[in-house]
């Protein structure tokens, strides 16, 4: 395989490149769309060390990004996912667009590209409402082309989860991927997404994921993150907007790229809310994964919950931004964020930075953050009854793992992720 | 003082020989010259105060890590143990029922006890136990200790109470058939009927092949489990030995005469 040295010595213009491609097919919206958020990240430039949220996270390493000349470029990769025995309704997704057999749709369930339905009111009308809070963010925008929308229609309940199989590659052609997935749920409705994302190489992604959950809607959202582990650079933005007694159950086990930063932006719009945001990383070698997680709560009652535990190995770091802000109005509130962090290694590095902001007087909040390592005792009495050292140590991190993804709601997908190394994804 | 006053069994083969141990956690020497002989098919006692040093010991016994043994040695069977890793003596057939079990949430106990037989025996170069075998071992002796599927499939010891915690730990010995097993306090926490049943469980593996360490505070215990030798432990060393009408008079008269020898027992 060739490998071509595509040096980006401005990386903000760079990752820019190409942006304006197809912008005259657009629809107007989306070329003013595309242009403001051009302009954006034209204007901030990408976020360095002295913004205050990526304190911990450094993308300078970005402009001297090595991309493989992709061979196998628009092959779609035959990812085997162990979600497949959950019977579900396939996509193949290739670079955030949709490859493939589009297969048999239930009533009530929309999947289509998002180039096809963006003239439509409804998406325009969730498109262009959504803020634009990071040059991450802005930059997906400035490309928004490439991408599916996933719509439920009103009062339908889909009975088979939707696995989608997200392969990422670039080369040197293509410096970046820029997906956008948009997931609308109306009133009442309720679906279950297992997004199993695999990179390849030396990649560059920075995915956006809008998700309006309508009042009553139930949605569970399970991501395995499964790359190529010491090469890519995987940015992901997601935006939850919820209304009135809306369920989210949210879990993610990130495998990590070189570098790769999962920013959630959760709002709370609605009453009776529950959104459960849980997550668990394994870092190995010097990968460096950041979690940033901004939950607001608007209205009263709602509950939300973030439980995230860290594994982190060799000389990897992981950084855990957690911000819970309940305003005014939002008496009531519930509202809980916990990250535990396994070192298990003198040179793995970990940086927490818990904040609750409360405006409100009614409510119930904490947080937390611990880091250790294995605790010598449960490794003893392992070790008493004969099972080998390493495999205690294997046994006890899984264990601390386990502790998160039981609680996801769905019992199948739940056991499926169970049966996942750990420290080796489905590798 | 350290005379063996054990009865005598048609075997003299000495199973565990502790010889001069000396061991310091944190700096702290805690068994200070302790020997102590226990020949196979016999189920030795110690009962002795509290911070004497019973349940180092065991600790030191079965190889956990942040002992400093600055002198003697142990023997298990021929094998010189002194310094092996945790995981090799179980293999060889020692095991410890913990006084203070920790719970590990996450892992379930059926889970564990699969994974403790089959690295055992991966260790003795035998083959795994397959799950049917598995399921029906378990069964009997599940049964036999009270133990129910419930609290097999919840993390390990997390959310038992004292006594369904020693339960386990006895549940793990009947399961795992180790040649040399110590029992720290198994008796504490445990009701009447349990006590019963666990000694039952206990004195089902009683044989000529394998011998007990029994640490207690209790007779009681000892009406079970019918000791051959008890052994008094005080200041980290054996003070006293004799047969099982021994336990009946330290719990008439206590440890006050070995209160003394402690004073005065200066350390080497
Ligand atoms: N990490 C440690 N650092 C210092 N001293 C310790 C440490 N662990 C144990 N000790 C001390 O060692 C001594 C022996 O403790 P051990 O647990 O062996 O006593 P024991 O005879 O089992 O008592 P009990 O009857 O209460 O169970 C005690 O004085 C205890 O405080
Ligand atoms: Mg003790």
């Amino acid at each position: 395989m060739m490998v071509a040295e595509a040096q980006i010595n401005n990386n903000t213009i760079n990752l820019l490149e190409g942006w304006e491609e197809g912008l005259d097919k657009a629809p107007e919206w989306v070329q003013s769309f595309r242009k403001k958020a051009a302009d954006d990240v034209m204007k901030t430039g990408l976020p360095t060390p002295a913004w205050e949220d990526w304190k911990y996270t450094n993308l300078r390493n970005l402009e001297s990004v090595t991309l493989c000349e992709a061979s196998s470029l628009h092959v779609v990769p035959n990812i085997s996912s162990p979600f497949i025995d959950l019977k579900p309704i396939i996509v193949q997704l290739f670079n955030g667009s949709f490859v493939g057999e589009m297969p048999d749709l239930p009533d009530g369930l929309m999947i289509a590209p998002i180039n096809e339905v963006w003239t439509n009111d409804w998406f325009k009308g969730f498109v262009s409402s959504l803020s634009i809070d990071t040059p991450m963010e802005a930059l997906n925008s400035a490309f928004l082309n490439d991408g599916i929308v996933i719509k439920v229609s009103e009062n339908t309940k889909i009975a088979e989860p939707l696995l989608l199989l997200s392969t990422y590659e670039n080369s040197k052609d293509m410096l970046s991927v820029m997906p956008r997935i948009v997931i609308i749920l109306e009133n009442n409705a309720e679906l279950n997404i297992v997004e199993h994302q695999s990179g390849i190489g030396s990649y560059v992604c920075n995915q956006a994921t809008s998700i309006n959950l309508g009042e009553k809607s139930k949605l569970g959202h399970y991501i395995l993150q499964d790359n190529d582990r010491t090469q890519g650079y995987l940015f992901n933005t997601t935006k939850l907007n919820c209304y009135d007694d809306a369920v989210y159950d949210g879990f993610s086990l990130n495998h990590g790229a070189k570098l790769s930063r999962h920013e959630i932006f959760a709002d709370l719009l609605g009453e009776r809310i529950e959104c459960i945001i849980n997550g668990a990383y394994n870092l190995i070698s010097t990968q460096h994964h950041d979690t940033t997680i901004k939950t607001g709560h608007f209205s009263p009652n709602s509950i939300s919950k973030q439980i995230y535990k860290g594994v982190i190995n060799h000389e990897a770091s992981a950084v855990f931004q957690g911000r819970i802000c309940v305003h005014n109005d939002a008496q009531g509130t519930d509202g809980h964020q916990l990250n535990r962090t396994l070192l298990l290694s003198e040179k793995a590095e970990f940086n927490a930075k818990p904040e609750l902001k409360i405006y409100a007087d009614d409510v119930k909040c904490s947080h937390g953050v611990t880091s250790g390592d294995l605790n010598d005792e449960e490794l003893f009495y392992l070790r008493s009854r004969g099972i080998p050292e390493i495999e205690a140590k294997q046994i006890l991190t899984k264990a601390f793992v386990a502790e998160v993804i039981e609680g996801i709601k769905d019992s199948v997908v739940r056991d499926i992720f169970l049966s996942i190394s750990i420290e080796e994804g489905t590798k | 003082m350290r005379a063996q006053l054990g009865r005598k069994k048609e075997s003299n083969y000495k199973m565990i020989k502790i010889k001069d141990l000396h061991a310091s956690i944190d700096g702290k020497e805690v068994l200070k010259g302790l020997s102590l002989e226990i020949p196979k098919g016999e189920v030795h006692a110690i009962m002795g105060p509290n911070g004497s040093g019973k349940s180092t010991l065991s600790y030191v016994l079965s190889g956990k890590e942040g002992y400093e043994i600055t002198s003697g040695s142990i023997s298990f069977d021929g094998h010189d143990v002194t310094n092996m890793m945790p995981e090799e003596r179980a293999a060889l057939g020692m095991f410890l029922a913990f006084q203070y079990p920790v719970e590990i949430p996450g892992v379930t106990t059926i889970n564990f006890l699969r994974t403790a037989i089959n690295s055992l025996r991966k260790a003795r170069g035998e083959e795994e136990m397959d799950a049917i075998s598995f399921l029906k071992l378990q069964k009997a002796r599940t049964a036999e200790l009270g133990v129910t599927m419930d609290m097999l499939k919840r993390g390990l010891n997390v959310g038992f109470s004292g006594g369904e915690k020693k339960r386990n730990e006895v549940l793990q010995l009947v399961m795992l058939e180790p040649r040399f097993a110590v029992l720290d306090e198994t008796d504490s926490g445990l009701d009447i009927d349990a006590l019963k049943v666990v000694s039952k469980g206990i004195n089902s593996l009683r044989s000529a092949e394998r011998s007990f360490l029994v640490i207690t505070h209790y007779q009681r215990l000892l009406d079970y489990i019918k000791p051959d030798v008890v052994h008094v432990l005080a200041d980290g060393v054996i003070q006293k030995t004799g047969g099982a009408e021994l336990a009946l008079e330290l719990e008439k008269h206590g440890y006050a005469e070995f209160e003394k020898n402690q004073s005065n027992g200066a350390v080497a």
